[in-house]
């Protein structure tokens, strides 16, 4: 829906000229009695205030039409060109147009400022405050006869509105009327500044702007005495000195500037929709989710911007890299939905038709990019799902191992100890032979028990650490392996993974590497546990072996890396890179 | 001699207890945890206490734990660690706070009685005693360059018998030798091994040990 601006222009023009007419031919008129402009330029200057206002008014309209800021833009042009036709002495209501345009209409551009609507209360106060300011405006030009004690074409009162000279009743108008346009705009210029302090990124931004153009007019609220621009305390104040003059210049020139500054911000979003544009072309090439989340936020100034993607048979919503999005962290973000499938989560203060034309141009790239996301999720799942089998896999060693250290590798000691009392009990020389080949068969067994447990579940690793279990694991070495590893303790799950890693490439390197000396560091870097076997065997270890296979699916499955390649000392060198924060991807 | 058995296992609670009252050795309590061992031995120090590593609440080195927390407390209190690991870690652990009165035997040991208890009497008088396995172990652990091959046969049995912690007296009973030749074995070894310790039997067991594990 887009208003059409030549009536506007044309209504513009058609009071300009009106303007003019009145003005020149009023002044020429009764010039005899002593009725003029404070300065030549008065009217000019008007004009172009007003010019400005309808100029931007309509700019605004055409590229923002979501933002009512151009309709009261254009507003304040009619009432502020309109008011100068008014200036013959019957109707004198110029002043009424100025009170009516600078307090009402532009008061409200400021307070609603960047939408120009209102809402619940906001309504009512700024109906209150306008009636409030026609009010004012109309009984201050009833109070004030500005031709009195003079002859204006031998009759009637000056104008059609007058009640009465009353010098004291105006004065107590323009005093009140004052300090509340006084505390309104105090409050307007509050209520931005804290909205300033609330807002994102964006919208602080915007509201920055906006401070910008509240200076100049603040510079006129403060140098320009408001009672002696509303009206003239009579006739006789228009007295074109060098004060007045300089009043009007400044009033103008903060007036032109303001409409400019609001052009400008409101003119910015319209920049950000031709760089749609932009991103539109690039699009054609395909682009990775990442890159087109980037370009997002770039094409919308909001570093905060993302894409959401509901997942296929499931409430889950997850972003580019699969990764889970929380209730929470979408709580402070205006989500836009571009599909079934798909929303662009971004800063409130973005505006909504640029989020959606951004994201409608990202569709192009978006289906590709859910399907991504939609992978990486499974990734995700597959991921977890491994880490619990590894995860179970150990606990069931650990258990195996135990229920062998509290069953049978203790009824097997008490087993030999039985045979060995009744072999020491015994009388027939015979069964003693018997009893001690069991009792030295049942040492055996538990010799053998004991090996079997340790290799299922070394129960030093639990109880002393990965320094003490390598160590042992070095004892018990067919080659000098030199272990450098700290007491520290770290994460049941790193320890383990860092055993059976160790492990495995001990009895690789004892196997087929014809190495003489192995050595094994682990140390910690950057929240990662990083584990070094190196031998100076022949090198060459197949990383496509079951062996090395088997420690890369463990290492990976608590979200490490492997890296089999040819050690310092001339064997294989095997790193692990372990980490030591939960992180499941 | 006042004995305190800490052993989680019923079976070989109730064998060790039978075992040592066949001896007529006075049982003073057998407990299964290693919580009930602190607060027995707090309450009443006995003369020895046989430990096992592993046991209750936790399930894994509470035994040695409170057995090296107990040491602490009360200097030369004489423990006898039970255990089914041959880790040369643990005896390592025990005997860093000091070896007086401190053994380290694999479980299936009670199975020979005599021995069991001649160790038993070791450790209560002060003495030491490192399961022969565990000192195997050591002296199995391969090395670069090999010291040990440096030694000859019968320097590298006292070698085994120190780390075991035998005085020279029962080297040379077990080695069938006058303490003497046991004394001029010792001081070759040391040297050979570049180990300078002091005579002191119960020293010379970690000094040994920790070089074997090195």
């Amino acid at each position: 829906m887009r208003s059409k601006a030549w009536p506007v222009v044309a209504m513009t023009a058609l009071l300009s000229v009106s303007a003019w007419w009145a003005q020149t031919s009023t002044l020429e008129r009764y010039a005899h009695v002593g009725m003029y402009l404070p300065i030549p330029e008065q009217l000019w200057l008007q004009l172009v205030v007003g010019w400005a206002f309808v100029i931007a008014g309509l700019l605004a309209r055409r590229h923002r039409p979501d933002s009512r800021i151009g309709s009261l833009l254009a507003l304040f042009a009619l009432v502020w060109i309109g008011r100068l036709s008014f200036v013959a002495p019957s109707i004198q209501f110029e002043a009424i147009g100025w009170g009516v345009a600078f307090y009402g209409v532009l008061f409200l551009i400021l307070f609603t400022f960047p939408t120009g609507s209102l809402t619940g209360w906001e309504r009512w106060a700024a109906a209150g405050w306008v009636s409030l300011v026609v009010v004012l405006s109309v009984l201050s030009v009833a109070l004030t006869d500005f031709y009195a004690g003079v002859d204006v074409d031998g009759c009637c009162p000056s104008h059609i509105l007058l009640i009465g000279d009353d010098r004291e009743m105006r004065e107590l108008i323009f005093a009140g009327g004052g300090s509340a346009a006084a505390v309104v705009f105090t409050g307007i210029v509050v209520r931005q500044f804290l909205r300033w302090r609330r807002a994102t990124f964006v919208g602080r931004r915007r509201l920055s702007t906006l401070g910008v153009a509240l200076g100049p007019l603040m510079v006129l609220l403060v140098l320009v005495p408001t009672a002696g621009l509303i009206s003239p305390s009579g006739f006789d104040s228009y007295i074109p000195d060098r004060w007045a003059r300089l009043d009007v210049y400044v009033q103008s020139a903060a007036l032109v500037v303001l409409p400019g500054v609001i052009l400008v911000e409101l003119l910015r979003t319209r920049l950000s929709q031709a760089k749609v544009g932009d991103m539109l072309q690039s699009l054609v090439n395909t682009m990775a989710p990442g890159e087109l989340e980037t370009r997002l936020r770039q094409t919308l100034g909001d570093p905060t911007a993302r894409l959401v993607f509901h997942r296929d048979e499931s409430t889950e919503r997850v972003d580019v890299d699969g990764q889970l999005i929380s209730h929470e962290s979408l709580e402070h973000s205006t989500v836009t939905s571009l599909d079934d499938h798909v929303a662009l989560a971004h800063d409130p203060a973005v505006d909504s038709d640029l989020a959606l034309s951004a994201g409608a141009a990202a569709r192009l790239s978006v289906d590709n990019a859910r399907l991504q996301a939609e992978l990486r999720a499974q990734l995700r799942e597959v991921q977890e799902s491994r880490r619990r089998l590894v995860t179970a896999g150990d606990d069931a060693r650990r258990r195996v191992e135990r229920d062998l250290h509290d069953g049978a590798q203790q009824r097997l000691v008490v087993l030999a100890a039985s045979l060995r009392t009744a072999h020491r009990r015994g009388t027939d020389a015979e069964v003693e032979q018997l009893l001690i080949a069991a009792a030295q068969e049942t040492e055996a067994a538990i010799g053998e028990l004991r090996d079997l447990a340790q290799g299922v579940h070394p129960a030093i690793l639990t109880q002393a650490g990965l320094n003490a279990a390598v160590a042992s694991l070095a004892d018990r070495a067919p080659l000098p392996v030199t272990v450098s590893i700290g007491p520290d303790r770290w994460p049941e799950e790193v320890e383990t993974t860092a055993y059976f890693v160790i492990a495995e490439a001990l009895s690789n390197s004892f196997k087929h590497s014809g190495a003489h000396q192995i050595d094994v560091t682990v140390v910690t870097e950057d929240d990662a546990l990083l584990v070094t076997v190196d031998d100076d065997g022949r090198g060459g270890a197949d990383p496509t072996g079951t062996g090395i296979r088997g420690m890369v699916d463990r290492v990976q499955a608590i979200g490490g890396r492997l890296h089999v390649g040819r050690g310092p000392i001339g064997g294989t060198r095997l790193l692990a890179r372990l980490p030591l924060t939960d992180q499941a991807s | 001699m006042r004995v305190l058995i800490a052993e989680d296992s019923v079976l070989l609670r109730e064998g060790l207890v039978r075992l040592l009252e066949e001896e007529e050795i006075e049982v003073i309590a057998a407990v299964g945890d290693a919580d009930a061992l602190r607060s027995r031995v707090r309450a009443d120090p006995p003369d020895v206490c046989i430990v096992d590593v592993r046991m209750p609440p936790t399930n894994t080195a509470d035994g040695l734990i409170a057995a090296t927390e107990l040491r602490a407390e009360i200097p030369g209190l004489p423990v006898l660690i039970l255990s089914q690991y041959v880790e040369p870690h643990y005896a390592l652990a025990l005997l860093d706070g000091g070896a007086d009165g401190v053994g380290y035997l694999l479980k299936e040991r009670i199975s020979a009685p005599a021995e069991f208890l001649r160790h038993l009497h070791t450790v209560a008088g002060g003495g030491t005693a490192i399961d022969s396995a565990v000192v195997a172990r050591l002296f199995d652990r391969p090395r670069r360059h090999d010291p040990l091959s440096d030694l000859t046969e019968r320097e590298r049995d006292v070698l085994a018998a120190m780390a075991e912690g035998m005085t020279n007296a029962s080297i040379a009973e077990e080695l069938f030798m006058s303490e003497k030749t046991v004394e001029s074995h010792v001081r070759s070894i040391f040297q050979k091994l570049d180990l300078h310790v002091d005579s002191r039997t119960n020293r010379r067991v970690l000094a040994v040990l920790q070089w074997l594990r090195t």
